[in-house]
């Protein structure tokens, strides 16, 4: 499991500790076993339910958000000239 | 105080939306249970002095005009810090307000502040916050539910009137239920998501918690309708109004679905309060009948593998670039990957793992896919019943609330708190839960009416004449008068 777990961090991009991997690995095994459960429901032919409600619209043209055009960067922790900065990517 | 009681005070002269949200804030401020994370003082008073000018002068105010309500912390307020209970949001402020909490300021409610919760709505207890611990109002020793755990116990407590929530499998419902309140849990899309930080967005659904069913339907009915900012949200709009007093509820078919009643895994006095409350229903005018839910059963194990892949989606946003905290790094994916490890707790790392692993190449049509289609065998198992019934009666939760720590080291016991409350979620249904009674420890037992798609206002006209008919939603928690009613 713990080579599973280091690869699902690697995929959700999560730091985890190995005393953090055991224990997770660990409750992961147990909630999966029970997930395994659906194996005895026959699903042949029943189509799959994304969502339940109604809805569905498209978004109007032109719609804003009132207010907070002009400040997308005021909460990150690192923005200069209205652009996110973040750690050099390319060379 | 119930909110139709403050707004019929009010209305009369006598009381003032000051002197109410001065209440409010005083018990805020005192935090007995550990509720509040943050209040916003200087509004809200300078907002209910405008409430009393407008009223003392003649002019027109809203449906709810003076009513002090709390927030849960997972609704975005302009201005006002929003953490969802996790440390990877700690600082951010947002630039704008959730449509349900303008809808409520529109109304004339006083925000006092934001509440508690378990970190970004997972979890059943309100011990998976950041900044936590929530207490129970009926016993400090004991968890107030979740994840709207602080929405429940302000609301208990008396130090708000009413309080947003949200519920993905149960987070209004059963926290009503273990702190002695009333919540309602609105059909899928009946109330705009537009603000509030996502979890899983099919299942995700903004509601209210209040001390009373008239109350909730009076929130409710000023947060509902469509936005354009969600396309989820339904074209139905909601207007409640009067619920009789008294009403009896000849004519209404009742059902109880037996798969709510297993032999083993409810507490017997769960099940006597609820028997008790259906006999109480029947001898109020309604027919009650069994029904079958056969699906039950496969409920929670379909809510975790959707849940979950939904959730691992939704919570890549937060990786230190937009807001929040950050962590040191020297690359970007160094960034990404510190931050996302420093700032989520436990139970979200355990989610998103959960979901990462349903959706990834190989497992995704034996998990994912699979757990759609019994989700649309639990659909049907609701559709097949409201053909029969015009709503549901089952136990909100299958205990009273447990003990702090009890299961904070086991997932899966904590899951299996939202055995009743969850299929709801997957199919979309609203649910009302309304105190039903106590436990020998003195703990409250929550009642749950289901009802087919946009079937609020018969929850809601069911659940007022039990009210009616019952005083358990009038029974405070030991030692601790309301802050509000202390002013009167």
């Amino acid at each position: 499991m713990d080579e599973q777990v280091k690869q699902l961090a690697r995929l959700a991009r999560l730091e985890l500790t190995a005393e953090e991997r055991a224990r997770i690995g660990g409750q992961l095994d147990d909630i999966l076993a029970y997930i395994r459960c659906l194996e005895q429901v026959d699903v042949e032919a029943i189509e799959p339910s994304l969502f339940v409600g109604g809805g569905g619209r498209t978004r109007p043209p032109g719609l804003r958000i009132e207010g907070a055009a002009g400040h997308a960067t005021d909460d990150a922790p690192d923005a200069a000239g209205g652009v996110f900065r973040v750690p050099r990517v390319i060379g | 105080m119930t909110v139709e009681e403050a707004l019929g005070a009010l209305a009369a002269g006598q009381t003032t939306a000051v002197e109410l949200t001065t209440g409010a804030l005083e018990g805020a401020r005192a935090n007995a249970n550990g509720a509040w994370l943050i209040t916003d003082g200087e509004r809200a008073l300078r907002e209910a002095a405008a409430i009393d000018a407008a009223r003392a002068g003649g002019r027109e105010v809203g449906p709810l005009a003076g009513i002090p309500v709390g927030v849960k912390d997972l609704f975005c307020t302009r201005g006002l810090a929003t953490t969802a209970g996790s440390r990877i949001l700690e600082g951010y402020a947002p630039t704008y307000d959730a449509t349900a909490v303008s809808r409520l300021r529109s109304a004339g409610a006083i925000v006092v502040g934001k509440l508690d919760m378990d970190e970004f709505a997972m979890g059943s207890s309100t011990e998976n916050t950041a900044f936590g611990p929530v207490t129970n109002p009926w016993d400090s020793a004991r968890i107030p539910g979740g994840s709207s755990g602080g929405s429940a116990a302000a609301v208990s407590e008396g130090s708000c009137l009413a309080a947003l929530g949200t519920d993905t499998g149960g987070s209004i419902r059963q926290p009503a239920a273990m702190c002695g309140v009333v919540g309602l849990k609105p059909t899928y899309g009946r109330v705009s998501r537009f603000g509030v930080i996502a979890f899983a967005s099919s299942l995700d659904t903004p509601g209210v918690l209040a001390g009373s069913v008239r109350g909730a339907g009076a929130v409710f009915s000023a947060i509902a309708g469509p936005d354009p900012h969600d396309a989820t949200s339904a074209d139905a709009a909601f207007d409640l109004g009067a619920l009789a007093s008294g009403a009896d509820l000849a004519g209404v078919r009742l059902g109880v679905p037996r798969e709510y009643f297993p032999g083993d895994g409810l507490d017997p006095d769960v099940a006597s309060a609820v028997e008790a409350a259906i006999d109480q229903l029947r001898g109020l005018g309604a027919d009650v009948v069994e029904v079958e839910l056969p699906h039950t059963e496969y409920a929670i194990a379909t809510y975790y593998v959707l849940a979950t892949a939904e959730a691992s989606s939704n919570l890549a946003r937060f990786d230190g670039v937009r807001y929040g905290r950050r962590a040191e790094a020297s690359t970007l994916d160094e960034l990404y990957t510190r931050t996302r490890g420093a700032g989520f707790g436990d139970e979200v790392k355990r989610r998103i793992l959960l979901g990462t692993f349903v959706l990834s190449a190989g497992y995704y049509d034996a998990y994912y896919g699979r757990a759609s289609r019994v989700r649309t065998l639990i659909r049907r198992d609701f559709e097949r019943a409201f053909e029969q019934v015009d709503a549901l009666v089952t136990p909100t939760a299958p205990t009273t609330a447990f003990r702090r720590g009890e299961r904070v080291d086991d997932p899966l016991q904590m899951y299996l708190a939202d055995v009743f409350t969850i299929s709801a979620n997957l199919a979309g249904v609203p649910g009302l839960s309304l105190p039903c009674g106590f436990d020998t420890d003195g703990l409250p037992i929550g009642l749950q009416l289901l009802g087919p798609h946009l079937g609020e206002a018969a929850l809601l006209r069911v659940g007022a004449a039990y009210e009616d008919a019952t005083d358990w939603h009038e029974r405070r928690p030991p030692g601790r008068p309301a802050a509000i009613e202390r002013k009167r």
